[in-house]
């Protein structure tokens, strides 16, 4: 990706993840055969660091799910992902940099795909187990479509969480909400604002 | 290229900088031909707000030739001689749909500043500090500017760039304030502010309706200039403001207050100088003498209309008034790119004369004197155009 474009990890966790929650939530409630196929979760329920945000977008809720499903577009929404090589369908290999040369691969598997609504995925193996979705719903009036975005990864104590810390810095709230900008300036404006001068947060 | 730079309260040099290049598929780069001084400048100039770096350079109303353009724009091409207006446009979120442009979602780089600052962004803007936008201002040889085909308006060749160029911010400015305050026929409009956007102001309230306008300020050519334009005027040196508003508007109070003025009102009055207190020790960002008297004098039901910028906190706002008198605040950065083509017609009408609002032309070079002249209202000083490539004197 361009170097120059500010991007961010946490949102490619997002698009990747959410599952772990929500898998063992399904799991509580009875589950299906969908968030118990490979017999755990990503981030084992109530355990992970979570994070959600929501983005209003000015454009209808199949566009904006055509874009994030297609994995290869996202490294230029999330400025620490570095590239999206899809596996097959529903499974995609990631690789992000974080500062000091850190760097992590993880596989991610879709477990929900709603089209024109719902994404959610969680992570297989790598340094990072992560999990996450993004829901797309009509907002009233012509305000076009929220975007709401779940994140969740190891807990930020142990050895894995502290490889998260090592991508996203300490404030990984904000990298997922400067990516769910970019993402919504890409689809609104067609490209991010820059200024020649500031490095984007 | 040259450009006016910011070097720490009150500094200002003309430097070196490198020529500013084409980011985005959607940018043009302008030649500036004309660029003024605003009056907001002053308030970065003086060191009041925030998120203002060394090395930053000034400059929102600006105007040139297109020079080179990306890509992906197609409504405006090389060659073109266009104006830029301050507040900037992406063009296709919603509020720049329904053409509320300076409250864009897009085109605010460092967004996060801002919604730390105000909650939500507003637009970006030229030159106006990092927390809206950081983007490198007008007063400069060469100009960036984003999203061309939104923010480019190509001016006619009728008209002059003195002519063209305060469109891209006071005449609007001064309009949107008197749009806002919903004039209705009848109405006596008060004025507080006599400086270039109180100028617009003053004009616009006559063009939508205002019976008659009342203009307050305390620098005489100032009130000169807004007699010259048909106002009754207020020297706030020399009266009781309130109580001169109340006997001239047989009691009822005037029925629009606009607040050309914002925070760096001067006053004796008592919690003026308590602002100013503050101020100094940056206890506080604004000092609102202008906007509490306005709200104190305004009669009942009336509008309060704030186009003065204000940037942060004011203490001691009168909430208890602006309900039981059942006023309405109406405020803004200004949705520049509405205003620009139904206000070039009035000018090509000649309806109005902007060109009268300059009181100096310079060469950019000679901007750091131009700064200071300005701020110290010396010379008779209200408007500045800069004219880079001209010899300095």
């Amino acid at each position: 990706m361009n170097a120059t474009r500010p991007l961010s990890l946490l949102t490619g966790i997002a698009l990747l993840g959410l599952g772990g929650s929500l898998i063992a939530r399904s799991l509580s409630k009875g589950g299906d055969g969908e968030a118990t196929r490979n017999g755990r979760a990503a981030v084992p329920y109530g355990s992970g660091t979570r994070i959600e945000k929501v983005f209003t977008i000015m454009r209808p809720a199949s566009e904006l799910y055509d874009y994030w499903r297609d994995f290869g577009n996202l490294p230029s929404i999330m400025s620490h992902v570095q590239s999206v090589d899809l596996v097959d369908d529903l499974r995609s290999r990631w690789t992000a940099k974080g500062p000091a040369g850190f760097t992590a691969v993880w596989e991610a598997e879709i477990i929900d795909d709603t089209p024109g609504r719902r994404i959610a995925w969680r992570s297989v193996g790598g340094n990072i187990p992560n999990a996450g979705s993004v829901t797309f719903t009509d907002a009233p009036g012509d305000r076009g479509t929220e975007l709401h975005v779940e994140l969740e990864w190891a807990p930020p104590g142990g050895p894995l969480g502290k490889s998260f810390a090592h991508l996203f810095g300490d404030d990984p709230g904000l990298i997922v909400e400067t990516d769910l900008r970019r993402f919504k300036a890409t689809m609104e404006a067609g490209y991010v604002a820059l200024n020649g001068t500031d490095v984007t947060k | 290229m040259r450009a006016v730079t910011f070097h720490g309260t009150g500094k200002v040099s003309v430097d070196n900088h490198p020529d500013p290049a084409i980011l985005t598929p959607y940018d043009a780069i302008v030649r500036v031909t004309s660029t003024a001084i605003c009056g907001s400048d002053l308030h970065m100039y003086g060191g009041y707000v925030p998120t203002v770096m060394k090395g930053d350079v000034f400059g929102h109303e600006f105007m040139g030739e297109i020079v080179e353009v990306g890509s992906a724009v197609t409504k405006v091409k090389r060659g073109d001689r266009v104006l830029v207006p301050f507040t900037i446009s992406c063009g296709s979120c919603r509020n720049c749909t329904l053409g509320k442009t300076s409250l864009c979602d897009n085109s605010n780089p460092n967004a996060w500043m801002a919604d730390m600052l105000i909650g939500y962004t507003c637009s970006g803007l030229y030159g106006y500090s990092h927390a809206f936008g950081g983007y490198p201002g007008g007063q400069a040889e060469y100009v960036r500017i984003a999203w061309a085909d939104a923010n480019a308006f190509v001016v006619p060749e009728e008209l002059t760039d003195e002519q063209a160029l305060f469109l891209t911010d006071i005449f609007p400015t001064g309009y949107q304030a008197a749009d806002q305050a919903r004039i209705e026929p009848g109405d006596t409009v008060a004025v507080w502010g006599c400086g270039p956007v109180g100028w617009f102001a003053i004009q616009s309230a006559y063009m939508l309706g205002a019976e008659r306008v009342i203009a307050i300020d305390r620098v005489p050519d100032r009130l000169d200039r807004a007699r010259a334009l048909g106002a009754d005027t207020i020297n706030l040196e020399d009266v009781d403001v309130v109580e001169t508003l109340k006997n001239e508007t047989g009691g009822r109070g005037p029925d629009r207050a606009i607040d050309c003025v914002g925070m760096e009102a001067h006053s004796h009055a008592l919690d003026a100088l308590a602002d100013k207190a503050k101020q100094t020790l940056k206890l506080t960002f604004d000092r609102a003498h202008v906007l509490r008297q306005a709200i104190y004098a305004v009669g009942k039901g009336g509008t309060v209309s704030v186009p003065g910028v204000y940037v942060g906190f004011i203490d001691k706002f009168p909430m208890g008034i602006v309900v039981n008198k059942g006023l309405t605040i109406v405020s803004g950065q200004t949705h520049v790119h509405t205003y620009v083509k139904p206000l070039m017609e009035r000018i090509r009408k000649g309806e109005i004369d902007p060109t009268k609002v300059i009181t100096h032309t310079l060469p950019l070079e000679s901007a750091a004197d131009a700064y200071e002249m300005f701020v110290t209202k010396s010379d008779g000083c209200e408007k500045v155009v800069l004219k880079p490539g001209a010899l300095a004197a």
